[in-house]
Formats: C-alpha cells, structure tokens, sequence
C-alpha cells in the first residue's frame, strides 16, 4: 500500500530537526486529537526537498542559459527544472502543514527506529566497505541487520551473517569475476 | 526460400552438441545474473564478455546472445519478487510484477512474464528472420529530432503512470530530471553538478538509483510497516495460496496485451536510443487507457506486466537489427556485443550477414532455440526462485539489502554508487510514505539526458528552430502518434465523465445550467 | 518504539571503525624492494580503463593473449577493467599504485582529454610511458546519397551551402578538434553536434539530418565496404591499407590532425628497470603475427615510440589538444 500518511510520520531522524521543543517519546501517544496546524514528517521532507532543489537552481543560474552560438546553453534546462521543482516542492511542504483527517489507519504500527538504525548501518557500511573488504563489512552489516530485527536467534544471525557474505564474495568474485574489494583480510 | 536456407544453415551451425552445451550454459548463466539485483543483461554481458576471448566466433556469440535473454528473464524474477528492475524497460513490468507477488501470485505472475517474454522473443525473431533489411531502414531515419520527439512520447505516458496526483507526480519528474543532468553536459563539455568529483563525470547511472528507489525504499518501508515483526504462519498463509499455474482469467487478461506488445517493442527497439524503454511505457499505458478498469493498475493488473514484458523483449530483439543489417549499436547490451563483434575478428556492417553468414544466421538460430530454453527453464526453475516469497521477510530483508549493495558496487566497482543506491533508497521510503512516484523518477533520470541531448542536437541541426520536428515525414508521424497519446486518454474519460454528468443534471434538475 | 533497546549496528559501527583504521595503518606499502635482475617477480594486474568491447578494451586483451601466447611474462596477469569518469577511474587506479611495477595499463584519447575536463587528480605526464604501439586516426565520411565522391567537391559544396552540420562524439575530443580544424582550414562553416554514441551518430547521418560525421575506421568499416557512406578523408600520416583511394588528410594539404594514442603504461614513479624490461618485451610483441592481425583488423596506424619519445609525444599531442580545445572554447 503506498497511501499517503501525511499525519503521523516522525522519524526520529527528522523529528530533532522538526520539533526541537516537543518531548513525544514515541509519536502515537502524544497526539493531540485535532491538531491545527503541526509539523510532520511530510514538511521535514519536503522542506529538506525543497532546500536541495534550492541549492540546485542556484547552481544553475551560475551555469550559461545559451552558448555563445546563441543555442541552448547547458544552465538552460537545469534552471527551468530547478525553478520548477522550488515551486512544487514549496507548495507541498505548504500542503503538509494542512491538517489531514487522521483516519483509524494511522493506529497500524510504525517502526521508525529500525528504519533509522538500517540507515544508519547503510551509511557506515559505504564508508567502510572498501579499506575494510568486502566480507568483514557485509558480515557485520548483515548480522547487525539480522539481530536489529529479530533478536532471538543470535546464533543463526551470527551464522548467516558470516555465511552469506562469503558466498557472495565467491559468487561475484571467483565465479563472476567482478571484483569486490578484499581489505583487510590477508588471505584473499 | 533464400531466407530459410539460411536459416537451416544457421540452425545446423548451432545444432553441435559443444554450441548446444555453450547455449544452455549460457541461458543458465544469464538468467542466474539476470537474477542479482544490479546485474541487468548490459552488465552480464561486459562481464562474460572477456571469457568469451578465443572462444570460436559463432560459439562465442550464441553463448553471449543466450546470456542477453536469459539476464532480462532473470531481471524479470527480481522485477517481481524484490521489486527490483534490472534495466530502464522493466520498471513498468515491476509496477503490476510485485503487486501481484504480493498478493501470493508471485508464481503465476513469473509464469506470465515467462510466457509473454517467450512469444515475444519468438514472434520478434521471425520478424528478424524475414524483415531485417526492411526495419533497419526504420532505424537509419532517425535523427535526433526523431529520437527527441520519441522520448517526449515515453515522457508523456509518465502522466498514465503517476495517475490523479499530479503534483507529486510532476514533483517525482522534476527529480528524476535533475539528477539526470548530473554530470559532463555532453552537447557543451561543461560539468554540471559533479562538485570536481570523477566518479560522477558520466552522470548518475541507471542501476544505483533503481535499486534504491525501488527495491531498497521497498525494503525500508516494509520495515516501517512492521513486516519484520510479521510471524512466518502469516507469510506462509500468503505464499500457499497462490496456485502454480496463472487462472484462465489472467491467461486471458493477458493474451492481447501480448499481441500488442510485441510488435510495438519490436518497431521501437530496432531504434537506437531509448527504443525499449519508450516501447515498454507506451504499452503499459496503453494497456492501462484500453483496460475496462484502469483502477487496477499500480495493484496488481496482469495486463500491466503481460504487456510491458512482451514490449521489452522483442524490443531486445529488435535491437538485433541494426546491429546485424548496419553494424550499429542500439542499447548499452547491444554495444557490449558489438564490442565482441570486433574481439572475434569480425567486421560489423552492412556485409556481415553476406560475409559470415554462417555467424549471423547461426545467431538468429540460438534466439530461437534459446527462447524455447529458457521457457523451459523458468517452468522449472520458478518455483525455485519464488521460494524467497516462503522466506521470512525479517530474514530476507537484511540478505537483499546486503545482495544489492554488492551487487550495485560490482558493476563499475564504485562505492560512490553504492552510497546512491543507499541514498536513494532512503530516498525511494520517503517518497512512498509521502505519496510520490519513483517509477516517475527512474523514468525521467532515463530519458531526461537523452530528451536534452537530442533537443539540443536538433537545435543545432536547424539553426535554431523548432521546425525541424515536422520538416521530415517520420518526425511528424511520431507527431501523430504524440497527438493520440495525449487527446485519447484525456479525451474518452472526460468525454464519458460529461456523459454522466449531462445525465444525471437532466435527471435532477431538468435543465442544466450554464456556467 | 521503546528507547532502550539499542540496535546493534550502532554498536558494530565503532568496531569497524577501528578496523579501518587499523587497515589504513599497515596496508599502504605496496612497492616492495626488489632486485631488479628478478624483475618480474610477482604476478600482473592488467588495468583497462574502459569497460568490455571497446576500442582501449579490445588492445589490452589482445596484448595480454600475445604476452601468454608466446610465454613473454613469467607469472600470471589478472586483467581487469575499471571503468568509469572516461578512464578516470582507471587510470588513477594506477596513480594510486605509484610505484608498483606489476600493475600496467594502456592509453587512449581521453587519457589527454579527460584531465582538461575534470579534476582527476592525474595529467598524462605523471605516468611512466613504456612506449606507443598506434594510434587511432579518424575517417571523414559522407552519405554515399549525397553523391560526393572526393574532398575537393566537399569543401565547394560545404562552402557553397554555408554552415554544414557535421558530427563527432563528445566535445572534449579529437573528433571536435579534427572537425574544426579541417574546416578552418578548407575554409568553411560548420555548426558542430556533439554525440553520446557510435550509433547515434551514424544512424543520425543516415537519416540526413548530419552532411558529414568522423569516426575510427574500425566502426565505420562496415557500412563503408556496404557503400552506405563514402570516405573522404583519412587523418593518419598514410593511406589506410583497406582504403587506398582515400587520400590522407596531408595529402590535402591539412594540417594538425590529431589521433588517439595506444600505448601501454606503468604508474607514476615506477622504476627505470621495470619500463626497461617492458619496452623489451613490447619490442618482441609488436613483431608478432597476432600483434600484425590486430592492427590490420581494427585499421590502426602503426606509430612505435619507446620510453621517452613515447613522453615527447604524448607531451606534444596533449600541448596540441589543449591549444586547440582552448582556441575552440571547449575548455576553459
């Protein structure tokens, strides 16, 4: 279901930029029941939209509208988009701030702290992946994720989370032959 | 006949037990990478292209052209199971292939995709068979107005594809649009948001940003959504009660959409550019415009996958043709192979099927041996790979997502890449909590550069005006075709909404005011 | 969800941190000391700068093949291709191997352009030449429809019609350079469209919308031998074996065509006996049967420099392309 939610959505990422005054531990139990007007998770995401597509327009309007010839220059297009895209973005991080009828579906649950933490793990996997290797980065991203959503079985995550990434390396890089990077690991 | 001489020929040249072993290992091959999200068929190719140095030319190229097909029957499992595209024609296949998974048909839905890719390879073949000369000078008319007014097409079904909410819609577009400039500005030299940096002088590929927008946002809003924490009874409920086979309903929804798909795809593909991915678009909006309810679409509908599949394969088909008749390259698999052309020694042009024959023709044998293979295979081996339906999600997601990030990094061996797919996959969430449209950006990040380049190669070509899109006769055919795009799927729903409307005032009030 | 229960990556992310850092502690020294009577010791890592089929692509496969054919490298050679940012990638691969003698890589055109256009950390001058093999030259070429047969009646009916269109992929290329350069000098108008691919551009002057286009002889052999397009002009220094009624482009009176150079390289730094041993060893390859087929078969131009002539060259052609880019506007 990709429905609209434009109520609830506080990421924890999102809800210490957007509401730096609110203590809402967990979202669902501090909300009022007819809000006027709130900020949500929509108007963090659109505003952070609309700052980058800001800082693309101003790019463009440093990049030539024509060439020299008189054509299409390569600022042409890029300013036309980036103009575009302030004005829409604007107007949807105005439309978030509208209060939406909070149906009962917003009751179902939401776990916005394994999306974060995933994100999290994500980021530190690119950075590290290729001083570190390929291997030693996926097992620990792999069994990080296999734990942070189910804790019960330490041992099969460990397992998989060693296991898997080993195939994949001999997968791609013995058997297809496209290079992952081996780092730290002295026998690859 | 001559043609059919030929074609004995070629078909014996193939029928050698080593040729025959080289064919299956290469449909085997191909569709396992085809499989890995990242890998698409241009991929595989550059990857197994090197092995095939000294191979015997016509071995070589049977081999290769079995991994091209078996790699987009491959990317069609990831399509459909992780909501993975593996290239830019399959993501309309992805829109109605993982819905349908989802709902437990993810068995079925292979089963069509399979079939549909199957008589569309076939058919496309014969028409190769018989009309290469004749399409190729389809190809060599277009120019870049041609090719300008074509993408503009693919970009309008964009209005079928985001649906009602426009504003997001167009919003999805403009960011697919901007991340498309990225990179050196082909027409100027100029660099255009690379901030110095090399990695992105070419611009943002395809693949990062599809994995990211599609499977990887999928992934993070299912964890959203809490189905890490669902129990595997309820899982197994969902994957049991899908049957093998697709119901005669959906073998029926699907039929016509195969016929019309595929000689579509096969008209597009022969030309170079954006062919396959236009052709893909155009036939699941038009199948969404004729489809009796429309509301379907984006939940599930079979003709939305049954289309686009067949559209896309015998476009990959078509792209055979100037390849074969000219020597050019009409997709980035195609340049692969044409890359292999040269390896093997030969000379790609207007002579190849007259100088070798032996190689051509043997090649346009494989395509139909290897389509009757890899039916054959995917009945057997798609209960296989839908298994991962069976797999708990809590357990899959992490697998998936560690599967995409290598999978993405191997391509050009960038993490810069990596972290756009990453990127993008956060994203990809956002944009489906907030009610926008990836498939919207993936699209517009394709055929934006091409839509930019081509307009201002036109631009160049004329001098200035914009007369040069209805000076020659294909350009405005295509002008045409824009024409009925647009006027029809506006047209009949409004037309039928007035109907309704004058009806019902009558109906209430007698006479209907005028405003 | 409740605050307390920490996910576990958060914790793993500080251990490999201090992974990393212990990886970037001990993993720098690559360039071992090393008897150079042993050279080569180890084995090789073959980098192509380009992806699978191309042009640069197809040469160093083809050298790895003769070097394994004839048993001319001792150990085992791994080639590999790193694609990306128009050899970018590739090519600073080897930068940061300075030193290394085991790893080698070849050259292309982008291997003077691509620098001039992006920061990339690199020029041609900081690598250590082994030698050039070849070099690349461009055909000039018309549709066989518009019914010119040579040069001469190109210039008059290009002069004639005012600005001609002609195309050449890139801008930041010898294609632009040669275009501009022919027109000058013949003295007429172009209104130069710069293409992504081969074949767009081809099929583009196919379908009239270019009056003429330049391209390597070995993509547009084909459809030359077909007869769908008419060569004109050949930027080499001489005739091209295939095509020996196309007349060089000296021949009619132009100068300053530049051309792709194929080469073979070592990274920066690497030691005088390692680019000794190498340009011994091409020496041998360069007389093979299988070297000899290569270059009939894609149409290059044979052109051997060694060592420092190889620097010389490339230090002349990359002042060239640099000029003429300027003068043109291509780069700033």
């Amino acid at each position: 279901m990709t429905r609209t939610t434009f109520t609830w959505p506080r990421i924890p990422l999102q809800r210490r930029a957007a509401e730096p005054t609110r203590d809402g531990r967990t979202g669902a139990a501090d909300r009022p029941a007819a809000p006027a007007r709130r900020i949500t998770g929509a108007t963090v995401f659109y505003l952070i939209v609309t700052a980058v597509l800001i800082g693309y327009t101003a790019m463009a309007f440093g990049m030539d509208w024509r060439t020299d010839a008189g054509r299409i220059g390569p600022g042409y297009f890029p300013r036309i988009l980036g103009v575009i895209g302030v004005a829409l973005a604007a107007l949807a991080t105005i439309g978030s701030l509208r209060p939406t009828a909070a149906g009962p579906g917003e009751a179902a649950p939401r776990h916005p702290w394994p999306v974060a933490a995933t994100c999290a793990g994500l980021a530190g996997f690119a950075a590290v992946m290729v001083p570190v290797g390929a291997i030693v980065t996926g097992a620990l991203l792999l069994t990080g994720l296999l734990l942070l959503v189910d804790r019960t079985r330490p041992v099969r995550a460990a397992a998989l989370g060693i296991g898997f990434p080993i195939a994949l390396y001999v997968v791609f890089d013995i058997l297809l032959n496209a290079a992952l990077p081996s780092g730290v690991l002295p026998f690859l | 006949m001559d043609v059919f001489a030929h074609l004995a020929n070629g078909i014996a040249s193939v029928l050698s037990p080593t040729t025959l072993l080289f064919l299956l290992i290469g449909v085997l091959v191909g569709m396992f990478i085809g499989a890995i999200p990242g890998l698409g068929p241009s991929a595989g190719l550059a990857i197994l292209l090197p092995l095939t140095f000294g191979l015997d030319a016509t071995t070589a190229i049977v081999m290769l052209a079995a991994v091209y097909y078996g790699a987009m029957y491959g990317g069609t499992i990831t399509s459909v199971l992780i909501n993975t595209p593996g290239d830019s024609a399959s993501v309309p296949a992805t829109l109605e292939g993982y819905p349908l998974a989802r709902k437990g048909r993810a068995i079925p839905a292979l089963i069509i995709a399979a079939v549909a890719s199957f008589v569309a390879g076939t058919v496309a073949t014969v028409i190769l068979t018989v009309a290469a000369p004749p399409t190729a000078r389809i190809a060599s008319s277009f120019g870049p107005p041609e090719l300008f007014l074509l993408v503009v097409i693919g970009l309008l079904t964009l209005v079928v594809l985001v649906g009602k909410s426009w504003k997001g819609g167009l919003l999805s577009v403009v960011l697919g649009f901007a991340i498309g400039t990225v990179g050196i500005d082909v027409s100027g030299g100029e660099q255009r948001y690379t901030f110095g940096s090399t990695e992105l002088i070419n611009g943002v590929d395809f693949i990062p940003v599809a994995i990211g927008l599609f499977g990887l946002g999928e992934i993070l809003w299912t964890i959203y959504r809490g189905g890490h924490r669902e129990t595997p009874a309820e899982m197994d409920l969902r994957a049991r009660r899908g049957a093998f086979w697709p119901s005669r309903q959906e073998w029926r929804e699907a039929a016509k959409p195969i016929a019309r798909g595929t000689p579509l795809g096969f008209l597009l593909g022969v030309i170079p550019g954006a062919g396959a991915t236009v052709a893909s678009l155009i036939s699941y909006s038009t199948e969404k415009a004729l489809s009796k309810r429309p509301e379907r679409f984006g939940k599930g509908a079979v003709e939305g996958l049954a289309g686009p599949e067949a559209a896309n394969n015998s476009a990959a088909t078509g792209s055979m043709v100037p390849l074969l008749t000219l020597g050019i390259p009409g997709s980035a698999s195609t340049a692969v192979l044409l890359g292999g052309f040269m390896m093997w020694g030969l000379q790609p042009g207007p002579l190849l099927m007259r100088d070798n024959p032996e190689f051509a023709w043997g090649l346009i044998a494989s395509m139909y041996l290897g389509n009757v293979m890899l039916l054959a295979m995917n009945v057997f081996c798609i209960p296989l790979f839908a298994a991962v339906t069976r797999i708990r999600f809590a357990t899959l997601a992490p697998l998936i997502i560690l599967l995409c990030a290598f999978g993405t990094f191997t391509v050009n061996g960038s993490i810069v890449e990596v972290g756009i797919m990453f990127g993008c996959g956060v994203l990809g969430f956002c944009m489906r909590l907030y009610g926008l449209s990836p498939a919207a950006t993936v699209i517009a990040l394709v055929l934006g550069p091409i839509a930019e380049e081509t307009l201002r190669q036109s631009l160049l070509l004329s001098g200035g005006t914009f007369a040069v899109f209805v000076e020659r006769t294909p350009s405005l055919a295509l002008l045409g075709v824009m024409a009925v795009l647009v006027i029809v799927p506006i047209a009949i729903p409004a037309a039928k909404r007035a109907l309704h409307r004058r009806a019902a005032e009558r109906e209430q009030e007698g006479a209907p005011p005028l405003t | 969800m409740p605050n307390t229960r920490r996910p576990l990556t958060a914790l793993t992310l500080p251990a490999a941190l201090a992974l990393l850092a212990a990886a970037t502690g001990c993993g720098a020294g690559t360039t071992l000391q090393e008897d150079p009577e042993e050279y080569p010791s180890q084995n090789l890592e073959w980098t192509i700068a380009f992806g699978p089929g191309g042009g640069n692509d197809i040469m160093s496969r083809t050298l790895v093949d003769i070097l394994n054919e004839h048993d001319l490298y001792p150990h085992d050679i791994a080639v590999e291709n790193r694609e990306g940012g128009s050899g970018a990638t590739g090519w600073g691969h080897l930068l940061s191997n300075s030193g290394d003698p085991y790893v080698v890589s070849t050259t292309s055109g982008s291997f003077l352009t691509t620098p001039l256009q992006a920061d990339t950390g690199w020029t041609h001058a900081d690598f250590t030449h082994v030698g050039l093999l070849a070099t690349d030259d461009l055909l000039f070429l018309v549709p066989e429809s518009a019914g010119i047969a040579d040069w001469a009646e190109w210039t008059e009916h290009a002069a004639d019609t005012g600005p001609v269109a002609v195309g050449g992929i890139g801008t930041v290329n010898v294609d632009f350079i040669v275009q501009a350069r022919l027109a000058e000098q013949a003295g007429y108008e172009i209104e130069y469209v710069p293409f992504n691919d081969e074949g767009q551009l081809q099929t583009a002057m196919s379908s009239g919308s270019l009056d003429a286009i330049v391209s390597n002889p070995g993509s547009a052999m084909g459809q030359v031998k077909g007869g769908d397009i008419t060569p004109l002009l050949f930027t080499g220094k001489e005739r091209l074996d295939a095509l020996p009624d196309v007349p060089t482009a000296a021949e009619e009176g132009h100068k300053g065509m530049v051309s792709m150079p194929r080469g073979l390289i070592l990274p920066p730094g690497a030691p005088d006996y390692a680019r000794d041993w190498w340009i011994g060893v091409m020496r041998k390859v360069v007389k093979t049967k299988e070297w000899r087929d290569y270059i009939t078969k894609n149409h290059l131009a044979e052109d051997i420099r060694w060592g420092d002539d190889f620097t010389a060259y490339l230090k002349d052609s990359g002042d060239e392309f640099e000029a003429s880019l300027r003068e043109q506007g291509a780069v700033k």
